[in-house]
Formats: structure tokens, C-alpha cells, sequence
């Protein structure tokens, strides 16, 4: 137990670091869990309602992706449409308060000074997940009245709860195990949210490759939604099979992968990862004597990972076109109400459509990490060296504008690309599907460069705060718009306030091009604003 | 050509609360190493930085090499390279490829010059910057810095973190920057490298000047510590004015006296029958010391 001496003043010392950021998190999470049930209660009024909606998660595949369908019960509803946020949003909260406390402080040598006291090995580590596991266990108790407020049954109401703090916990062991294989934050907190983004995805694909129960309201998983942990929470069915055992296994899960993470740690240097860094090249190449060439040199690592997981996404998402018009000869009178709500007759279309404002909304989010490097290359005391060269604020600037414009629409044309000929694999005619899904994938483009541009007018004008401001405008644009705006029933004005509201709806609808010449426009006058704060103000100093 | 590299007058930068520089004045000469001394939070980092155009000054004239640092950073910068005081460098990058980033950052790199710095600073350049110690980082800047010809150098704490084989070898450098006509702007705490290398020295404490000149020009103004033994009690001495700091150790007594009185005070000693003394002029340490300690009482006082 030596290793672990002083867990107990460690943890102390992260709850007063974290208090405020993981209280703010769980109170947020608490209270959208208290909107989306009231919105649920507000729009299904009657049984037929409930029914109808259920009967859409449980045929349309792209909604089976989001969420399972598990039978008609209000609170079920609830646990099936709030899935995405809180499958996303919980292991996002616990991936970066482990990593912070953890990797983040090894990175800034922290880690090397609080290991000369009298402090374990595995201290730090198992100071940081008890402080994330105690934050996802108030958070699971405070979704109990959220959830009772709506008088919702307790039995479904605890296992709903309790779900949620599993995921939390879960994804806090599988962080603590990334914080030891990457050998930096910035490394470990992307080997984290690509195990988010593979877990909710395996699950979903699980999902939309089940089959329907006579009912024809419930789905019975393909098993591969069993190797997601993302898939267990949805296999706990809350409300209506409610199945206890589940939890045993995120528990075992949990206690593997944070055995495992020890294991690591036992054997690694303090500031180094599993695998040694490798020794480079003496001398820069000609692509390194630039500060575009340098940008791009940054970000080939993180473009190369994204390319990769867009790739297979796309690759499944078109692999599983054809089962769309498989699963709606078995039911017709749910075609006419998912062609109803789809808002077009072609079901093909209408799940293309979705699958591309998914992925065009994850294209988006590499845009804005992207332009938001410069606050880390500011904050990192890189920039200062660069600007004591001949390069002038400008010069850097356009470099990873470049690198952000240039990596969004290499990304949005592979995922077309990709859609398009894993869907004419699967349907045939490649010569109609490749091009249409391409043109449809790059109009995609312009909402992702305006998100970037809210991220280079926050970090232009507030670089301390411009970061969490650039996430909370992606927040608002994310839920505002057209994956969560028709679910939570949002006014049309509000919803017009999403960028991604503005993309086009292809292939279901024509593209039209005036919003998105609006939305480019917008979105040079905001990088424009932006390089105008970033000219006259002073760096980030550290003293 | 103006005469000087750097000229500030009254230069003022306030950050956030604090007001860093307080009507700073720093003139450094064409061709001269000039050392900039102060503890830590004295304002060197900031005048440097606002020296870089990286920093807007509040107010005060501010030229470097003739130019407005703020507006004509770019064209200013193929002419000065910079040492920060904490290295921060790339991760991923090597060593080797900083070196030539910069280099080539700075519109140019002597490719001789850097292979012979690699060399004489010992730097392994295809290490990753993620694995170098802090002396190996600053390694790395310095010799990304002297690895290209500029007229000013601007050089932020540059030893911290050396050793003392390489401390050596960043005096040559700094001392064949010279003499090939470059202007060098050393700041430092550190009382050796700037008596070893300076020709003129301002010393800063809370981002106002408080004295500058040639290390001569500033020993002048400063007292002499002599340590003596003599035949009769030499108490009385202590009473005389221009004498501080009196101690008696044994039979030894020993005291520093202010230049003007060195003469009434050696015409008292002679009276008191000298069988030993020993006198030095002040290092930099007693001069830096002097400053910052004394200093403090007298801008307490009530205006």
C-alpha cells in the first residue's frame, strides 16, 4: 500500500482544484436531463404519441444510431433521446479532469515535484479517479430528483442514475489508462475521445444491424454492441427491462482498466511514456521552414487520426445504407410515419442526409481544435520565438488558418468520398452516389469554417478565456441545431441561430447556394475581426 | 546609424495591476555588451519582450537598431535574434530541426556555423525537444540564436540552467559576437557573466532604472570593504562619517567606506598603529546587494 501514500491529501488537493469546474458540469448535466424530460412530457401528451416516437428510434436507423429503442414508456423515451448528449457529455467530463490531474500535471513537470515528498507511486492517479468517480456519483444522485421531478418510477429512475455515474466512472478508468500510454495531455485526451467516438459508434452500428421484436417498439442489439461500454449503458434498459447485472460489468470493466493503468504506471518513468520517443531527423526538412510548413507539422498527427476515424465511419455508415430499405418493407405503416417526420419520401435520402450532418458536425470540431492550437502555441511560449523571427503575427496566423481551411475540406471530401463509394458498393451506381455525396459532404464546409471563426475572434479577443468560450459557442451551435433542435422542440429562431441549421439537408434537399455564401462570408469577417484584436493586443506572458 | 542599438526613454508598461516598467530609461551602444541586472519581477523579461515588438509599450520614445520595435517587428527581427529566459520548444521536434526552423524563421541560417555550435555546446540534434533538459532546451536557442549573423542579440537569462563548461562556451560566443561589430543585450542575476562580459551595466528594480554605467563608472559610486588589525582599539572609527557596516571579529576589525571618505579614514587607522590590512573594491554581488537592500527603507518613507 506504500504506493499509495498520500492519496488521501492528493485527493483533497484536486477536489479544491476541481470543485468548481466538476460542480458546474454536474449541476449543468443535472439540469438538462431535467429539461429533456420535461420537454419529453411535453410533446408525447398521449400513449399514441409515446408509441409513434418509440416506433421512430426503433425502424429509422439513423435515430437507431442515437438512441435504443427499448419499448413505450415515458421514462424509456427519455433514457433513448437523451443517450447522445450524456453518453458524449459524461465521459467528456470525466476525460479531462483525469488527464488534468494526471498527465497534464506530469506534462508541466508538477508531477516530478510532488513525487519527491513522501508520496506513492500511484498516488496521483488514484487521486485523480477517486475525485472523478466521488464528481459522476453526486452526479448520478442529483439525476434522481431531476428524474423524479417528473414522476417517473423509482426502480427505472435508479437504474437511469446509476447507469449514468457507471458511464462517468467507466470513462474516467479508460482516461487514467490513456494518461499512461500517451506521452503527452494532448495525446492522451485524443486516445480518450477516440474511445468515446468508437464506443458510441460500435454501439449504434450494434444497433442499427439488430432486429425488431414482434412489438415492434423494442430492438434486440447485434452483439457487437457488447464490446462498447456506451453499448451496456443502453443494454441496462432503464424503464423497462431495467437489468441490474449490467452494472456488474462496468464494475469489472472499471476495475480491469484501471488495474491495467496501474500496472503501466508501476513500470514507467515519471514524464515518460510506454513506448520510448524515438530519436528524429538532425535537420529540418524543406517542409519545416515555414510557419505554415511548421502548423501544418503540428496538426499532421491529429489530421492523420482524424482522417482515419472519419474514413471507417463513413465506410460504416454507407456499408449499412442498404439495410435502410431492408428493415421498411418489413413495416409499413411505420415508413408512412417516419416519411411523415423525415420530411422526405426517400428514406435513403433522408439517412444519407442525417449520417452527413453527423459527420459534418465532427468535421466541425476538428476545425475549431485546429484553429484554437494557436492559444496553445501562445500559451506554450512557442509563438514568443517564432514572433522574435522575421515571421510577423500575420504570416503565423494565415499559416493555421491555412492549415484549419485546407485539413476541413481535405476531411469533408474523404468522408464524401468514402460515403459515397461504400454506399454504391452496397446499392450499385457508383457514378450517381460518389458525386452526389461528395458535393453534399463539401457543402458541409461552410458551417464548419464558422464555428472556426467564433474560435479565432474568442481566442483573438480573450486569449485566457477564449477556449472555453470557443467550446461553449460550439456547445449552444451544436445543441441549437439540427440533431438536437427538432428533439428538443427549440423555436424555429433559435434553431436559426446554428450554423449547422444552415447546411444544406442533401441529398434529401438541393443545395442552395445563398447560405452558404452568407455563412463564408460571415465567417472571413469574423477571422478578419479576429486578426484585428490579435494584432494590437500583447501575448500571453508568463511572468 | 544612430549611435545607439537601443534607446528608451521613459518607457511605461502597465500588466494587468502591476505597473512592470516605471519611466524606464536603457541606452545601449552600438557594439558594446550591455548587461541589463535585476532580481526576479524587476521588469528584464517585459523590456526585453517590448523590445521584440512583442509587447506594446504604454509610452516612452523607443527606437532598437533605429526602428520602432512595435511596428517594424518583421524588419527589425532579420536583424536581432533572442534567447528566452524559459525555452519552451516544439515536442515533437528534434533538436536539429528547431535549430533550422529558427534559422530559417529568421531569413537565414550559417550551416557551418551551426554544424560548429552543435559541436561546441555537445547538443545530440536528433533528440526530440520533448526529452532535452532544461540546459539542453536552452541550448537549443542559443545556438539557433548565434547560428545566424544579426546585429543585436538579445539574450534573457541566457546561463540559467548551464553548466559551467558551457557557460564558457557562451561567453566566447558572446564575445565573438562582439567583435564582429554585433550589439549584445545580456539580462542576468547573475553577477559573474555580467562583470565577465560586460562593457556597461543598468541595473532595474521595479521596472525603474536605478543606476547605469560602466562597471568603473559604478564601482566609483559604490564603497571600499577594508578588513584591518591594529595596535589600539579601533572602535572610534564607527562614529566617523562615510564608514558602515562596522565589525569586530577578534582582534580584526572590518568595514566598507564610502570613496570620498577613504582618505579621513585611512589618516585615522595610520594613527592606530596598522599591523594588517587588506582592502578590495566592491564585487557586483555588494553592489547589487546594496541597492536592493537599501533601497527599500528609503521608498517607504512618506512622501
Amino acid at each position: 500500500m506504500k504506493n499509495l501514500t498520500g492519496t488521501l491529501t492528493l485527493t483533497r488537493v484536486t477536489l479544491r482544484r476541481e470543485r468548481t469546474r466538476l460542480l458546474l458540469w454536474i449541476t449543468g448535466l443535472a439540469l438538462l436531463m431535467f429539461f429533456i424530460a420535461q420537454a419529453a412530457q411535453d410533446i408525447l401528451t398521449t400513449q399514441e404519441d409515446l408509441i409513434a416516437f418509440t416506433q421512430l428510434y426503433a425502424i429509422n436507423p439513423v435515430f437507431r444510431m442515437l438512441g435504443l429503442a427499448s419499448g413505450p414508456t415515458m421514462g424509456g423515451f427519455i433514457m433513448t433521446r437523451g443517450y447522445l448528449i450524456f453518453a458524449i457529455l459524461i465521459p467528456l467530463m470525466s476525460t479531462f479532469a483525469v488527464i488534468r490531474n494526471t498527465r497534464e500535471d506530469e506534462d508541466k513537470r508538477l508531477t516530478e515535484l510532488t513525487r519527491s515528498h513522501p508520496i506513492g507511486k500511484h498516488a496521483h492517479l488514484a487521486a485523480a479517479f477517486t475525485t472523478t468517480a466521488l464528481a459522476n456519483t453526486l452526479l448520478a444522485l442529483l439525476l434522481i430528483p431531476a428524474l423524479l421531478a417528473h414522476d417517473l418510477p423509482l426502480t427505472g429512475t435508479l437504474h437511469m442514475a446509476a447507469t449514468m455515474g457507471a458511464i462517468g466512472i467507466a470513462f474516467a478508468a479508460i482516461a487514467a489508462l490513456a494518461a499512461q500510454l500517451a506521452s503527452t495531455a494532448r495525446a492522451a485526451k485524443g486516445l480518450s475521445l477516440a474511445a468515446i467516438g468508437a464506443s458510441f459508434a460500435i454501439a449504434g452500428i450494434g444497433n442499427v444491424l439488430g432486429t425488431l421484436d414482434e412489438t415492434g417498439l423494442s430492438i434486440e442489439s447485434h452483439w457487437i454492441s457488447w464490446i462498447s461500454p456506451l453499448g451496456w449503458g443502453q443494454q441496462v434498459r432503464p424503464y423497462t427491462h431495467d437489468h441490474t447485472w449490467i452494472l456488474a460489468l462496468f464494475a469489472a470493466f472499471t476495475l480491469t482498466t484501471l488495474t491495467i493503468a496501474i500496472l503501466i504506471e508501476r513500470n514507467r518513468d515519471v514524464g515518460h511514456a510506454l513506448l520510448p520517443q524515438r530519436r528524429g531527423p538532425p535537420t529540418a526538412s524543406w517542409t519545416l521552414s515555414s510557419p505554415t510548413g511548421l502548423a501544418w507539422r503540428l496538426q499532421r498527427g491529429p489530421f492523420l487520426g482524424w482522417t482515419a476515424g472519419l474514413v471507417l465511419l463513413a465506410a460504416l455508415y454507407g456499408v449499412t445504407a442498404s439495410e435502410v430499405e431492408g428493415l421498411f418493407d418489413q413495416l409499413e405503416e411505420a415508413r408512412e410515419l417516419v416519411e411523415q417526420i423525415g420530411g422526405t419520401e426517400q428514406l435513403l435520402d433522408a439517412y444519407l442526409t442525417m449520417t452527413l450532418t453527423l459527420l459534418g458536425t465532427l468535421v466541425a470540431v476538428y476545425a475549431l481544435i485546429t484553429v484554437l492550437r494557436m492559444r496553445a502555441e501562445e500559451d506554450e511560449g512557442h509563438l514568443e520565438l517564432l514572433l522574435a523571427t522575421k515571421t510577423s503575427r500575420g504570416t503565423w496566423m494565415t499559416g493555421h488558418i491555412n492549415n484549419a481551411l485546407l485539413g476541413t475540406l481535405a476531411l469533408l471530401a474523404l468522408t464524401g468520398l468514402n460515403l459515397g463509394a461504400s454506399a454504391a458498393w452496397v446499392l450499385g451506381d457508383a457514378s450517381r452516389w460518389v458525386p452526389l455525396l461528395l458535393q453534399a459532404a463539401i457543402a458541409h464546409a461552410p458551417a464548419a469554417l464558422l464555428i472556426a471563426s467564433l474560435g479565432i475572434a474568442a481566442y483573438g479577443f480573450f486569449p485566457n478565456r477564449g477556449t472555453p468560450l470557443a467550446w461553449a459557442l460550439f456547445l449552444g451551435a451544436f445543441i441549437t441545431g439540427p440533431i438536437f433542435g427538432p428533439m428538443l422542440d427549440l423555436p424555429v429562431w433559435v434553431q436559426d441561430l446554428s450554423p449547422f441549421t444552415h447546411s444544406p439537408a442533401a441529398p434529401a434537399e438541393p443545395i442552395r447556394a445563398l447560405p452558404l455564401v452568407i455563412m463564408l462570408t460571415a465567417s472571413a469577417m469574423l477571422t478578419f475581426i479576429g486578426w484585428l484584436a490579435f494584432r494590437r493586443r500583447d501575448l500571453l506572458s508568463e511572468g | 546609424m544612430t549611435e545607439f542599438a537601443i534607446h528608451a526613454e521613459a518607457l511605461d508598461k502597465r500588466i494587468g495591476q502591476t505597473q512592470a516598467l516605471d519611466g524606464f530609461y536603457l541606452k545601449v551602444h552600438q557594439g558594446e555588451v550591455h548587461g541589463l541586472l535585476g532580481p526576479n519581477g524587476a521588469g528584464k523579461s517585459t523590456t526585453i519582450r517590448i523590445l521584440l515588438g512583442i509587447m506594446k509599450k504604454d509610452d516612452g520614445p523607443l527606437t532598437v537598431l533605429g526602428q520602432d520595435p512595435w511596428h517594424d517587428a518583421v524588419t527589425l527581427h532579420e536583424r536581432i535574434a533572442y534567447v528566452p529566459d524559459d525555452v519552451h520548444l516544439w515536442k515533437k521536434l528534434t533538436g536539429g530541426e528547431t535549430i533550422d526552423l529558427l534559422g530559417k524563421l529568421r531569413g537565414g541560417i550559417d550551416p557551418d556555423k551551426r554544424d560548429e555550435l552543435i559541436q561546441r555546446f555537445n547538443l545530440d540534434p536528433t533528440k526530440k525537444n520533448g526529452t532535452y533538459s532544461r540546459g539542453n532546451r536552452q541550448k537549443v536557442a542559443i545556438i539557433a540564436a548565434f547560428a545566424s549573423n544579426v546585429d543585436l542579440y538579445l539574450l534573457d537569462e541566457p546561463t540559467t540552467g548551464l553548466d559551467p563548461l558551457m557557460v564558457a562556451q557562451l561567453r566566447d560566443c558572446i564575445r565573438e559576437a562582439r567583435n564582429e561589430g554585433a550589439t549584445v543585450l545580456l539580462s542576468s542575476h547573475i553577477f559573474a557573466d555580467v562583470e565577465a562580459l560586460c562593457d556597461r551595466i543598468t541595473i532595474i528594480k521595479d521596472g525603474q532604472r536605478v543606476e547605469s554605467g560602466t562597471l568603473d563608472e559604478l564601482r566609483h559610486l559604490t564603497r571600499t570593504t577594508i578588513t584591518t588589525k591594529t595596535q589600539h582599539p579601533t572602535e572610534a572609527l564607527a562614529d566617523l562619517e562615510g564608514i558602515h557596516a562596522f565589525e569586530l571579529h577578534d582582534d580584526k576589525a572590518r568595514f566598507e567606506v564610502e570613496p570620498q571618505h577613504l582618505n579621513d579614514a585611512l589618516e585615522h587607522l595610520t594613527q592606530l598603529g596598522v599591523e594588517t590590512i587588506t582592502s578590495h573594491p566592491p564585487t557586483l554581488e555588494d553592489l547589487f546587494m546594496r541597492h536592493y537592500e537599501t533601497h527599500e527603507p528609503e521608498t517607504e518613507e512618506p512622501a
